[in-house]
């Protein structure tokens, strides 16, 4: 025991012997104007205090209209080496965007960063940033994946709470669908920090290796994607606990809190995406959560019963899916309501479905879904009254292919479910003074 | 209402403290007195899960660096997956002690991301001095955990390991932002605004 | 003689050891908390505000160490040391 204290002290010796030189990483510290800020009048200049000292870059401050107009001098040193300063030209009123970059003096990293301000104007959110470009294939992909873990998760947890609600569960099975579950809400903060982290070099437009320090907390902090990102983490963690103690005290009502707590993540999505905009904003996130909730527990159900119940537990096959096909049918009439009530939110025009891109992927979406619908139907129609029937179990064993595959199909359709929320839906045509301060037009 | 970083620090101090203080009276008394009460053997395996939890908060609300993100979103998951391997452990539901060896894990990448995550050299200021204590410490001391899954009876393992979480409570506790360390402070670090 | 003599005084002898340490480790911990409460007595900022924020105020450190030694001898180690009693250790 003495030799080993001995060796842990020896290295600690070695360890804080090692010379270092002190060097520093500077941090923006603040800032005038302050990033979100409405300002009544244009300022003369913009300053940027940091807590370290720097080295001046050409580009270290540019202050941007929405339109990527230039309003910013050459930045220089204010009343000391922490804070730049850079002259501004006259701002005309609306929305602006800093994107700032230096080279922290002693430790060489470069630091960067992005907010907005506004000038008798509100400031549009960082997300917004002049420079920001929609999102590409792999934020699409990405959102697919949380859009797959969120309906893995409140499938999972539905399927367990209410379709299995007073049955004898073989051990098999409850292993199979805690795993399902924990790989869901695992998945679900994975893959959210993932999307956080690729919306954040878009907005910074920076390198991978500045983007390590790269400030995040604009769009952290003041923005609805943001918000959305903390609540989302946030709940999944409190879902993660609850899956926890259930697998921890083999009960089932954590599982039955953690359901509403999953359906409730969901409104994030609707935070997050372009329900937000526009008037009566409170129906249509209503809609998108209702819309992709029941859409979540119809995928997850479907494949947590295909992948966790058929395998493990033959004998409880017949009897849960019966119980599925009446559940089916309330969330598949949820679905199609809230679907046909967002798409006329968002189409302004018929027309809008062939001449503009979210109507296109609308129109494929709704083709998949036409065929998700059929594939239904005919487990409804078809497979139902047999299994009510004789329930042959030849013909109950095949059904799991056919259930993979109408949950292939909803997979994919979730695919287009999360272009349509990364896009912007067709804007109304407008008077000009009106569209001086419409939201979407603060964007490029 | 964001605390200051320091104040974090000492409350996940005080957590590392509690862990310290059961895991001495649990190697103190041995496992059959430990275990008489039934709460008693998920103590400081649930500490050290809500730990995990807490630090979730962390890194959502202290966002100034990409790099302290992923720091802390290490921390939290090695926390969240150690306490919960140790609870599954006392539980019953999981019996190798092999499993011990994510509590191993935890500390060698949450203390890799310590050292990442501090931008800063050994003296710089107080603050920075600690974490690079605090990374190489938990590194040097995941031999501990690694040795209770192979030995996990063993009481020198064991106190190895309730000497880190002392050591790390008592370096956090020692946080304080603007501070020097043995007399030294970089003269571009910030001035210290308390004694 | 010796060996059963061994096989029943030792343990008492180890038991008050061990019995010591959870009697002691709490009130130790709170001890070290009162001494680092007088030596940085700074470190209470409700004595010395110095326009600190509310956290500073709501958190301090020295004070939590000590109510977490008191905590822990009052819910942990107390009744460990009853059963501790109880099973003959």
């Amino acid at each position: 025991m003495s030799r080993l204290w001995l060796l842990a002290a020896a290295a600690a010796a070695v360890a804080l012997a090692i010379p270092a030189a002190a060097v520093a990483h500077a941090v923006l510290d603040g800032s005038n104007p302050s990033p979100g800020q409405r300002l009544d009048a244009a300022p003369r200049q913009i300053e940027l205090r940091f807590s370290g000292p720097l080295k001046v870059l050409p580009d270290s401050i540019q202050v941007l209209s929405t339109t990527g107009q230039r309003f910013s001098g050459a930045p220089r040193f204010g009343r000391d080496s922490r804070t730049l300063v850079a002259d501004l030209l006259d701002l005309p009123k609306g929305g602006y965007t800093v994107r700032w970059r230096t080279l922290s003096a002693l430790d060489g990293h470069v630091v960067s960063g992005v907010f907005t301000f506004g000038v008798r104007y509100p400031a549009p959110p960082a997300t917004a940033a002049y420079g920001t470009t929609g999102p590409g294939t792999t934020e699409q992909l990405v959102r697919w994946g949380y859009f797959l873990a969120i309906a893995l998760l409140a499938g999972g947890l539905a399927f367990r709470v209410v379709l299995l609600r007073g049955l004898e569960l073989p051990p098999r099975l409850r292993r199979a669908l805690l795993i399902s579950t924990a790989a869901g809400v695992v998945a679900g903060i994975e893959i959210g920090i993932v999307g956080f982290l690729l919306r954040a070099v878009n907005v910074l437009q920076v390198p991978f290796a500045e983007f390590l320090y790269g400030d995040l907390s604009p769009l952290a902090n003041g923005t609805r994607f943001g918000q959305a990102f903390i609540a989302l983490t946030l709940g999944f963690v409190l879902v993660a606990a609850l899956i926890t103690f259930a697998w921890l005290s083999d009960r089932t009502w954590p599982l039955a809190v953690a359901l509403p707590f999953t359906l409730a993540l969901c409104t994030g999505l609707a935070l997050s995406g372009h329900s937000s905009s526009g008037g009566q904003a409170w129906a249509s996130e209503l809609a998108d959560w209702v819309h992709f909730s029941a859409a979540a527990v119809w995928v997850g159900g479907l494949a947590t019963m295909a992948i966790c119940l058929w395998g493990t537990a033959p004998e409880l096959r017949r009897v849960v899916f019966l119980r599925f096909s009446r559940l089916a049918v309330a969330l598949v009439g949820l679905v199609v309501a809230a679907g046909v009530y967002l798409t006329i939110r968002r189409l302004t025009a018929v027309a809008d479905l062939w001449e503009t891109t979210y109507g296109n992927v609308l129109i494929i979406k709704l083709v998949l879904v036409a065929v998700a619908l059929a594939w239904g139907g005919f487990h409804q129609l078809v497979a139902r009254p047999v299994v009510e029937g004789e329930g042959r179990d030849g013909f109950v064993g095949r059904l799991r292919r056919s259930l993979l595959g109408e949950s292939a199909v909803l997979a994919s359709v979730l695919v287009l479910a999360a272009i349509l929320v990364n896009s912007e839906p067709p804007v109304p045509k407008q008077s000009p003074a009106h569209a001086l301060s419409a939201p979407a037009l603060v964007r490029p | 209402m964001q605390p200051p970083p320091e104040v974090v620090h000492w409350l996940f101090a005080l957590g590392f403290l509690m862990l310290g203080l059961c895991l001495v009276c649990e190697v103190a008394v041995g496992p059959e007195v430990w275990r008489k009460h039934g709460w008693r053997p998920y103590l400081w395996p649930t500490f050290l899960f809500v730990m995990g939890l807490f630090m979730w908060a962390v890194m959502v609300f202290f966002t100034n660096s990409t790099v302290h993100l992923i720091a802390h979103g290490l921390w939290a998951q090695g926390m969240m997956i150690g306490g919960v391997c140790l609870l599954g452990l006392a539980r019953g539901k999981l019996r190798s002690p092999l499993w011990m060896l994510s509590v191993g894990l935890a500390l060698l990448v949450g203390g890799g991301a310590t050292l990442v995550h501090e931008s800063q050299g050994w003296l710089f200021n107080r603050s920075s001095f600690l974490h690079h204590v605090e990374g190489w410490s938990a590194i040097g001391a995941s031999v501990f955990p690694i040795g209770l899954s192979l030995r996990p009876r063993s009481r020198v393992f064991s106190l190895g390991l309730a000497a880190l979480f002392f050591a790390l409570a008592i370096l956090l506790l020692c946080h304080r932002d603007a501070a020097p360390i043995f007399g030294h402070m970089s003269p571009d670090a910030r001035p210290p605004v308390a004694r | 003689m010796v060996a059963a003599f061994r096989r029943v005084v030792p343990p008492v002898v180890r038991r008050s050891r061990h019995a010591l340490v959870v009697a002691a480790i709490g009130p130790v911990t709170a001890l070290g908390g009162l001494l680092w409460a007088f030596i940085q007595p700074w470190r209470i900022t409700l004595l010395h505000p110095h326009g600190k924020g509310v956290w500073y105020l709501i958190v301090e450190a020295p004070l939590l160490v000590i109510a977490l030694g008191v905590l822990f001898t009052a819910f942990v180690a107390r009744p460990l040391l009853h059963d501790l009693e109880e099973l003959g250790g």
